[in-house]
């Protein structure tokens, strides 16, 4: 680091070794300066060595010898003041921009990824979730024995991120009872549907389709003609379970739904709360630990 | 005006403890069960054929401890 002079001003000493030696240390504070900066000390430095040339030759007269004294000190002066402005900057005397310290830069956060599952894992929860489907089955067909094994539906749904870490919900490919096209490439995003809600909640619930809203429930939603496009028109109600063990957060939903047969709300809690060891079954062999 | 399709409701399934049992004592299966020890997964082997687990494990399922 540059020592800073103290006494660096030009004064009235004209001498070459003073001029000489003002202007190394102006090249050496200047390095790595603007540019701007260093072509302004430079061409002071230029002016001020043409004004000792000048002073140097006859004639000597009073006139000439100031104005060429004038000529010395004004640009040694100008000259000063950035070079001075440069040494405060190295020495630490102004608040300057602390440099990062030199340590390697962190690594950015970890984007989550979607649920992996070996085949062996997926075959295990494809027959926890026919289980499932079957538990339910059996216990509304109880209540309503037309109902057909094709009108209880099961899918589990598990968070899918895209490279940039959107976010949306979709049926993972085997893990789906008597699903068709195209309810098998819905995408949900945050928020939408039932299913979002339980994911984000982690709390079973219940929905049933009916034909307009009635006092309550907790949400309603609206069936968009996209919606209808997508949802199969005959589907009536759903039990959705979040995935979780304990209280943990939950990696994704099994729903169970069914088609054409309407069933009461409390018949549908019952099932849901059959559901809670199957649900957490299910839970423990995606997440694998 | 009324949507063609009608609408979709959904609630929080309610659960007490009364109502906890019925969770806790609906039987798993001989096939999830030979599942669970053959996932080799640690979390599910204690809830083979120990109902003290399993009713620890509902009631945090269900957010009741």
């Amino acid at each position: 680091m540059a020592k800073k002079p103290k006494d660096n001003v030009p004064g009235g000493d004209l001498g070459g070794k003073v001029a000489q030696s003002s202007a190394t240390l102006a090249a050496l504070a200047m390095r790595g300066g603007d540019t701007w900066q260093k072509l302004v000390v430079y061409c002071c430095y230029l002016i001020s060595a043409v004004a000792i040339l000048v002073i140097s030759l006859p004639p000597y007269e009073t006139l000439k010898q100031l104005a060429s004294l004038f000529g010395i000190v004004v640009p040694l002066f100008c000259a000063s003041i950035f070079v001075m402005a440069r040494y405060r900057r190295l020495t630490g005397e102004e608040v300057a921009p602390q440099p990062a310290p030199l340590l390697p830069p962190a690594p950015p956060p970890a984007a989550p990824t979607s649920v992996k599952l070996s085949s062996a894992t997926r075959d295990r929860m494809f027959s926890v979730l026919e289980e499932a489907r079957v538990l339910v089955r059996d216990r509304l067909q109880q209540k309503k024995a037309t109902l057909e094994d094709k009108q209880v539906r099961a899918n589990i749904f598990f968070p899918d991120y895209d490279g940039s870490g959107n976010c949306s919900l979709k049926i993972r490919p085997g893990l789906h009872v008597h699903m068709t096209e195209p309810e098998l490439g819905i995408a949900l995003g945050p928020g939408q549907g039932v299913t979002s809600h339980v994911l984000a909640y982690g709390e079973p619930r219940v929905a049933q389709r009916l034909p307009e809203a009635e006092s309550g429930w907790d949400t309603t939603y609206q069936i968009t003609p996209k919606l209808a496009a997508i949802i199969n028109p005959q589907l009536r109600w759903i039990i959705s379970m979040p995935l979780k063990m304990g209280e943990s957060k939950p990696v994704g939903v099994m729903n169970i739904d069914g088609l054409v047969h309407q069933f009461s709300v409390d018949d549908l809690y019952e099932c849901a709360r059959n559901l809670t060891q199957l649900a957490m079954v299910l839970a423990g062999l995606a997440m694998g630990t | 005006m009324t949507n063609p399709q009608g609408v979709i409701v959904d609630k929080v399934v309610p659960i007490s403890e009364a109502q906890l049992a019925q969770a806790v004592h609906t039987p798993l299966s001989e096939t999830v069960q030979q599942i669970i020890v053959a996932s080799g997964v640690q979390s599910l082997q204690a809830l083979v054929g120990n109902p003290a687990a399993v009713t620890e494990a509902v009631k945090a399922y269900w957010n009741l401890e």
